[in-house]
């Protein structure tokens, strides 16, 4: 061979190559492979006199056939191993995973989101285009009646322009500049509620079912896959509360592109995602607003800084409490400290406590939170910090820690479509939240983790 | 899998008074196993892939299979859409680390055609993994 024939080696495809998985062999398979090798030497009879020297060479050369066999096998008995060509459903365990893998995965993401509704936003449909980054940016423009939001995560700034909505004689666009911001919930965070009752929500949905049917489609041109599901009813509104999904998930992405909630066959609302552009870099002053001359601009500070964890630990008057372990992915993106008192749950009901500690970590698009505060002067007037609030009724499930800074208390878990999947829980002096893109299991695990910093 | 694996190991332990040693006992070992999971496949009726050109043209604008299995992004289906001999030219090089050289010997085919079957595998492969794709960068 000439080695100018030889190109380099694809080091990236050669790194999923090896990560394929090789099946492991069969109950017996030793066993079997020793048979089969003493019947064939019996089968051949007895063997010839040789020299020594040829008498110790054929077990030299049987080992080593075998120990290079083994290794040649693993590699090409993905020859094999792997499924035919034929296409493949999908399972609707395979597409929630796919969509959960999406999302974990991504740097940014960007597209066009329509959403159809009769309720949520007007009857008729809107249309916004959007962009978020790994790192907590979002870009957010109103199609359909104006409107231009950018959170920059790196300086912590969010900016909007809003046109009136009741004052149709006045051009121009209100202001809004809105610094100090939480990590998230349940403190102010950036205005991701437009994608979060969107894109979120669907994806929590399906986390959240069990079960449905798969069937493959195609949308905009692209191979993708469809799942039927139902989905938990809201119990304050029955009536309206959708009880069956269709989702179209993008094969490649793993993003979903279209949902269509209904209650018993009738459309409740129908979001599409037209457009997806997945991790390609977004333009450096994507996340940048500027306010045309003149406008008038509502400033505000939600009060959160950004520290260190010792700083942080320094800064509240009380133990920091720090997961050990947090879901494979996740690595810690933001500490974030307030002493300004701030509401939570349900239309802000609970104590405003200042002290408050977000502790935000990041995969991906997926974010999990954990943040801590005083219980104040009455413990009894705390409610959920992430109520879904807004007329809609939760139904929490009571879990009792067994290890951390949290054993033998009891804990409120809710993970449903509408509301952020989270756990929160009291001690005598502090309100823990843990909440984020996690499963059921993971959320228990973060928060059984719990310790003292330091 | 393990059907193919006891053959190789059996015909290998018949061939070994054979072996003449013209080539390291890698190579002849890899040739063996690839001719059992060949035999194996056949038996399976598993080798009912379209012919793979050393070109990227199709005849009759017909969709290449495995262009149709990286719509998954699943890089396992698209391995498995494409002929037996190019998948494992893709294995033994790029995942094996193999030479051209190495592989044209295991695969009885000379270096300039493992270097097409490459090419080709390579641009599917790297296309189920995500790359080469709506603008997209390798991360």
């Amino acid at each position: 061979m000439s080695p100018r024939t030889d190109q380099p080696r694809d080091e990236r495809l050669a790194a999923a190559l090896r990560r394929l998985a090789v099946p492991e062999h069969r109950a017996g398979f030793r066993a079997e492979l020793r048979t089969s090798l003493e019947r064939e030497a019996d089968r051949r009879g007895p063997r010839p006199r040789t020299s020594r020297r040829r008498r110790l060479a054929r077990p030299w050369r049987l080992g080593l056939a075998t120990a290079a066999a083994a290794v040649a096998l693993a590699v090409l008995a993905l020859m094999i191993a792997l499924p035919s060509s034929e296409p493949e459903l999908g399972t609707a365990a395979d597409v929630r995973e796919r969509v959960a893998e999406g999302w974990a995965s991504a740097r940014s993401v960007s597209g066009e989101l329509i959403i159809e509704s009769a309720g949520v936003f007007g009857p008729g449909e809107r249309r916004w285009s959007f962009a978020l980054t790994d790192r907590g940016d979002l870009r957010l423009t109103d199609l359909t009646r104006g409107g231009d939001l950018a959170y920059d995560a790196g300086r912590n700034v969010e900016r909007s322009l809003s046109p009136s909505e009741s004052m149709q004689d006045v051009d121009a666009p209100f202001g809004s500049e809105r610094t100090g911001l939480a990590p998230g919930p349940p403190d102010q965070g950036p205005s991701t509620v437009i994608l979060d009752r969107s894109l979120g929500s669907v994806v929590r949905a399906l986390a959240a079912s069990e079960g449905g049917s798969v069937r493959e489609v195609t949308h905009e041109g692209r191979p993708a896959w469809f799942l039927e599901t139902d989905i938990r009813v809201n119990l304050l509104a029955p009536e309206s509360s959708p009880n069956h999904l269709e989702v179209t998930v993008d094969r490649q992405t793993g993003f979903p592109v279209r949902a269509v909630a209904t209650r018993d066959g009738e459309r409740v609302y129908e979001t599409r995602v037209e457009r997806l552009v997945v991790d390609a870099p977004p333009p450096g002053d994507a996340f940048r607003l500027e306010f045309p001359p003149g406008t008038e601009v509502f400033r505000s500070d939600a009060g959160f800084r950004r520290m260190s964890m010792d700083e942080a630990e320094a800064a509240v008057p009380y133990e920091l409490l720090v997961p050990a372990r947090v879901p494979d992915g996740y690595v810690l993106a933001e500490v974030a400290v307030s002493h300004r008192p701030s509401p939570t749950g349900a239309e802000g009901a609970n104590p405003a406590v200042a002290d408050v500690v977000s502790l935000s970590y990041r995969r991906g698009l997926d974010q999990l939170i954990v943040t801590t505060r005083p219980v104040g002067d009455d413990p009894s007037a705390w409610s959920d910090p992430l109520a879904t609030g807004e007329g809609y009724v939760d139904d929490p499930e009571r879990v009792t820690f067994a290890e951390g800074a949290l054993a033998g208390r009891q804990g409120k878990l809710l993970v449903d479509p509408l509301a952020i999947p989270h756990v929160w829980a009291m001690t005598d002096r502090l309100v823990v939240t843990v909440s984020g893109d996690v499963a059921r299991a993971e959320l228990l695990e973060v928060a059984a983790s719990l310790e003292s910093h330091g | 899998m393990d059907d193919a694996l006891q053959d190789a190991y059996l015909k290998a332990f018949r061939a070994l008074p054979s072996f003449r040693g013209g080539s390291t006992v890698a190579t002849w070992l890899y040739r063996i196993v690839y001719n059992a999971c060949l035999d194996h496949l056949r038996q399976e009726g598993r080798t009912d892939h379209l012919p793979l050109d050393d070109t990227d043209e199709r005849p009759g604008g017909d969709p290449d299979p495995a262009d149709v299995a990286v719509g998954k992004h699943d890089l396992a289906a698209a391995l498995a859409s494409l002929p037996p001999d190019v998948r494992a030219a893709v294995l033994l090089v790029d995942a094996e680390g193999m030479s051209y050289a190495q592989a044209a010997e295991i695969l009885g085919i000379p270096d300039g055609t493992v270097g097409s079957r490459l090419n080709r595998a390579r641009r599917l492969l790297r296309r189920a993994l995500g790359d080469e794709q709506n603008g997209t960068e390798e991360r």
